[in-house]
């Protein structure tokens, strides 16, 4: 209830912002006149195609990095030598702002829907097989000797019993963030290369069509929170069934 | 002897990754001088390198590349400020006021999960496509990681040295000086290293999206005009500044945490 109220007061305090024209209403407009254009939108279907084309590069990416990232994570986990070598590069990418790197994979690929992909997927990746690999390595030698003792078989056994949940629980509670960032490249991407919900915030934006963009912003702001709420909850029950995992091991 | 075996292990370390380096540019550079790939993809190595020997005085770069990497450094800067006024006083206010924590934490989370860059065209009608642009988004982008962070590392706090020491003094300044900070500074060292470091991608996205100086311009002009050097020439520019940036924290978060065992 406190928080409906903090919410509604910031629609207040923004209405009366623009009432009192410290910026053109050109420039910001009323907040009511935004959500006529969020109800606008989302029943006369404008945009879809560009928010059906931004779901896809977001989604492509996500599940590319994701599984490629999972595997990588449990690859480098596996192989010290694979980890001595892969990991460094990994971390100074995730240091790095990785937008500088579009127009590179554009060289090289060539293709704007291709490249929107590799560039989320690039964000998913990194997050995914850092997690797996920290969950994996949290399982210590204790472990894999205990289930040794009791007989279990290397090859599908301690797979099957021990490392498989450890990553999977692993990949599920770094889902959340990577999507999040995956969402943030998609963004970036329709930004600097159209289609996409980006070029047409930014398109919006430079014919000065100030309703609309902010009605849009909204519908993506009130997307990505639907997707951290549902997401929040897997992050947490998948963190529990990992500290199992290991409990149980 | 410690010393030369910490340099031995070293270049353990360093030589494989040089050579793995060199051997993909030099790979190429083979395959753009044999026309396997475009030299509008992929500059030879030695325009490439030639690039990066004449940046700073290269007539073709707008406003000179002095002029665009100050212009980038010190936006992340200011930037960076407000980062640290906003995020620290707030993350301190929802640790230590439950009630506070209870109601903002959820609102801040939700805020945190909206892509920031969303709002880049709205913030450039609002404050131009000058340098406050790219300071409002390099806030944005790099607050919710430093606020999260730095609340996580608060949950840290030993309450026993802090109920200590208002045993010996009353005043809130003095232990939050004397007591708070040092206890969670080694956390509080890597939380600053990703506002850092997220308001530095804040700053050089929105300088690629709109702007007229700046690194992320002039990746994104030297990509425009086809001037391919310059463009990677830019983004080495970029990538070394990041690492520059983490290797800092790095250090610094190892100097803290020696410290803080040796105490």
């Amino acid at each position: 209830m406190v928080q409906l109220a903090i919410v509604a007061s910031f629609f207040i305090g923004w209405e009366v912002f623009v009432l009192l024209r410290i910026y053109p209403e050109v420039l910001l407009p009323r907040p009511i006149t935004v959500l006529n254009e969020v109800l606008r939108i989302v029943t006369t279907g404008r945009y879809l195609d560009h928010f059906v084309y931004t779901a896809s590069t977001f989604a492509s990416g996500l599940c590319l990095g994701s599984v490629t990232g999972l595997l990588f994570g449990m690859l480098m986990a596996e192989l010290r030598y694979v980890r001595g070598l892969a990991l460094p590069y990994i971390l100074m990418v995730a240091a790095i702002p990785k937008s500088i790197f579009i127009p590179i994979i554009l060289k090289f690929l060539g293709d704007v829907f291709v490249m929107k992909i590799a560039y989320i997927s690039i964000f998913s990746f990194i997050f995914v097989s850092l997690n797996v690999l920290s969950g994996l390595r949290t399982l210590t030698a204790d472990y894999l000797s205990m289930v040794k003792t009791f007989g279990a078989t290397r090859k599908t056994q301690v797979y099957r019993k021990l490392l498989w949940p450890a990553a999977y629980f692993s990949f599920l509670a770094s889902l959340r963030t990577a999507t999040l960032y995956s969402l943030v490249g998609a963004i970036v991407g329709d930004l600097l290369y159209s289609p996409g919900i980006g070029y047409i915030v930014s398109a919006l934006s430079h014919s000065l069509r100030t309703s609309t963009l902010y009605g849009v912003i909204m519908i993506v702001a009130l997307i990505a929170i639907t997707i951290n709420f549902v997401l929040l909850r897997i992050e947490g029950k998948a963190r529990m069934k990992l500290r199992l995992v290991e409990v149980t091991a | 002897m410690i010393k030369g075996n910490s340099a031995l292990s070293l270049l353990q370390r360093v030589v494989p990754h040089l050579i793995i380096v060199a051997g993909v540019l030099l790979s190429l550079d083979f395959l753009v001088r044999v026309g396997w790939i475009s030299r509008w993809t992929f500059p030879t190595l030695d325009d490439l390198l030639r690039a990066l020997y004449t940046f700073g005085s290269n007539p073709e770069v707008p406003h000179g590349f002095i002029s665009n990497y100050l212009t980038t450094l010190y936006t992340v800067m200011i930037a960076f400020m407000i980062v640290i006024g906003v995020g620290l006083p707030s993350s301190f206010a929802l640790v230590l006021n439950k009630g506070a924590r209870d109601v903002f934490y959820p609102l801040i989370l939700a805020f945190f999960a909206i892509p920031a860059v969303i709002l880049y065209p709205a913030i450039v009608l609002l404050f131009g496509i000058g340098i406050e642009s790219k300071i409002a988004l390099g806030v944005l982008v790099g607050l919710p990681p430093l606020i999260i962070t730095t609340t996580g590392a608060l949950s840290y706090l030993n309450w026993g040295y802090l109920r200590m020491a208002r045993v010996f003094t009353n005043s809130v300044s003095k232990i939050f000086v004397k007591v708070a900070i040092p206890s969670i500074f080694p956390i509080l060292t890597t939380a600053l290293q990703l506002g850092l470091s997220y308001t530095f991608v804040g700053v050089i996205v929105g300088e690629m999206v709109a702007s007229g100086i700046g690194m992320g311009f002039l990746v994104s002009w030297g990509n425009t005009t086809f001037r391919t050097p310059i463009m990677y020439a830019a983004t080495v520019v970029v990538i070394l500044t990041a690492l520059a940036i983490n290797l800092t924290f790095s250090w610094l978060d190892r100097r803290v945490r020696g410290r803080m065992r040796t105490l």
